[in-house]
């Protein structure tokens, strides 16, 4: 359950982000080229950081691990 | 356990496989299909030979001209598609909502060609556009599926990116069952990487607008289109119109001719170039005076249309279509062993459960479904007699009702604990529905016909290719189950 929420949660992110910028330059009036290309980075990004986020909560649970006991160590 | 990388990674490619796999067959094996849908379509209308010339002569404009005027009045936005190489024949058509549908007329001489009323090939491209839910919501949905492919992806890159050159080079098709499904999955992925990469990036990228809209100001539509100026015969108009637009894209650079209220639009072919570019000449309807060349946008919009033409690949020799088709159906056999893989590692555990057989009976209705469900279209094309009302939406109503026979038997089959034997008689329904297509088509297709040996070749080989392969993994399955 605590996974398919981390997928849940980092797909919305990454969508409310896109679609605020997208809405934010378009309302600036930004040309339709600069908008294409903010939309084809989005695309060709969203997965990939999908999956980057996802793979990474396991780098930090390992860090976490590794920094917290040191932390004890140096207060001793 | 532990949360290691591989494991996380593993579960996302799973699921996510799973969820998306279901529908993204469906997308993938229909877009492969689309991409010969011309030629589909010239094999589902065998009753009469269309001329082949690429320009009309002037009585096939005249009476091109009477066939839009009168298409006019029930169908507003009906436009002129042109004849081409791999679709031969003037096409007065308009949008239903899923293809383009209209009278043919030969570019001899002009006469309205009788053939049969099929949605033909467009019956494919339709199914992996929009999943015949429509523009908005099909498209959309499809969109989304082509993000979780990436996803996809990206995360089986980095599941097996340490082994990538090895699995190129490994096949093991009488190995254990999982084995083989696995190496299968594993070699198609790595082998058509980059097209399968480029084919979901490019349709998400098509559909981007959707995906991820942007505010503008709302563009003031053309006017009513079908408005006929009084007083000047519409013939020549068009001829003029068509002459001139040949003299500056060139007689076979013309794709289509769009009309309204005061402009007629001659524009330039997909097949001509690469970047789908809409470069089109524009005419004064009332006269056909030439009112100028638009190029298209040489900035950014040249990229889009260069992501259109990559994906919709209408610019393709016979070699590079035919290299879209195979990579197509690695995808679909990429999609298919996933799914199937997904339930053979987990019939151990979870085999005697109801969502897993639940699961493993949609999967059957999909992966094997689908392939007869098409086969069966053709079949309904033959079957259903030609002057029959209302035939192309009863050939669509074969097709899903083959499918749902077909899901219906698979879930049963699996809910009742014999989804192995469920798989067994479906492939060897497919395989006798395959094979025997060609037996079909050659004894009720009408003598005289306008199929090109070049078509009926290569709708029967990939028929047979289909039911050899459905009947080579059912004798492998026979094999392991006797192991």
């Amino acid at each position: 359950v605590r996974w398919i929420a981390e997928v849940a949660g980092f797909s919305g992110l990454m969508w409310i982000l896109v679609e605020g910028l997208c809405r934010v330059l378009g309302r600036g009036g930004v040309s339709d080229d600069v908008m294409f290309a903010v939309q084809m980075g989005a695309i060709a990004l969203l997965p990939v950081g999908v999956v980057a986020l996802f793979g990474a909560v396991s780098w930090r649970a390992r860090i976490i691990g590794r920094l917290v006991p040191m932390r004890r160590a140096w207060r001793v | 356990m532990r949360d290691s990388l591989r494991l996380r990674i593993g579960w996302l490619h799973a699921w996510l496989g799973l969820l998306g796999g279901l529908v993204l067959f469906c997308i993938f094996l229909s877009g492969t299909l689309a991409v010969f849908d011309d030629e589909i379509t010239l094999w589902m209308q065998p009753d009469a030979v269309v001329g082949t010339a690429q320009t009309p002569s002037p009585q096939a404009v005249t009476r091109t001209a009477a066939a839009l005027e009168q298409a006019w009045r029930t169908r507003p936005f009906a436009f002129l598609m042109m004849p081409g190489a791999r679709r031969p024949g003037l096409h007065v058509v308009s949008y239903d909502g899923h293809a383009f549908v209209g009278p043919t007329l030969d570019p001899a001489d002009g006469h309205v060609v009788p053939l049969r009323a099929t949605e033909g090939g467009a019956f494919f491209y339709d199914l992996h556009f929009t999943l015949r839910l429509g523009e908005r919501y099909g498209a959309l949905v499809v969109a989304v599926l082509a993000l979780v492919m990436l996803v996809g992806v990206v995360s089986g890159v980095v599941l097996h990116v340490r082994g990538l050159v090895r699995d190129l080079l490994t096949f093991r098709p009488f190995a254990g069952r999982f084995r083989a499904w696995l190496d299968g999955h594993v070699l198609t992925g790595v082998l058509c990487l980059p097209f399968i990469v480029m084919m979901a990036y490019t349709g998400a990228v098509i559909e981007a607008d959707l995906l991820f809209p942007v505010p503008r100001p709302v563009a003031d539509d053309a006017a009513a289109v079908g408005v006929q100026t009084d007083g000047v015969p519409f013939e020549g108009v068009l001829a003029r119109a068509l002459g001139r637009g040949a003299d500056v894209l060139a007689p076979d650079r013309i794709g289509f001719v769009l009309f309204d209220a005061t402009r007629i639009s001659v524009y330039r072919s997909d097949a001509s170039r690469l970047a789908m570019t809409r470069d089109h000449v524009d005419f004064d309807r009332a006269d056909g005076r030439f009112l100028g060349f638009v190029r298209s946008d040489p900035g950014g919009g040249r990229v889009q249309q260069v992501v259109d033409g990559l994906h919709i690949a209408q610019w393709t020799p016979w070699p590079m279509r035919w290299l879209y088709f195979l990579s197509g159906l690695a995808g679909t056999v990429l999609i298919g062993s996933g799914l199937v893989l997904f339930f053979i590692k987990r019939r151990s555990r979870f085999g005697a459960t109801l969502p897993f057989r639940l699961g493993e009976g949609l999967v059957l209705a999909v992966v094997s479904g689908l392939p007869g469900a098409s086969v069966g279209f053709l079949w309904a094309n033959r079957l259903i007699p030609p002057s029959q009302a209302g035939r192309a939406g009863a050939e669509v109503a074969v097709f899903f009702g083959v499918w749902g026979l077909w899901a219906v038997g698979g879930v049963v089959a699996s809910l009742a604990g014999c989804a192995a034997a469920g798989w067994r008689r479906a492939l060897e329904v497919l395989g006798v529905l395959a094979l025997c297509l060609p037996l079909l088509d050659w004894a009720v297709r009408p003598v005289g016909g306008g199929v090109s040996p070049g078509v009926t070749v290569g709708v029967w080989g990939v028929a047979v290719a289909l039911g050899a392969a459905a009947v080579g993994v059912r004798w492998v399955l026979r094999r392991g189950r006797k192991a």
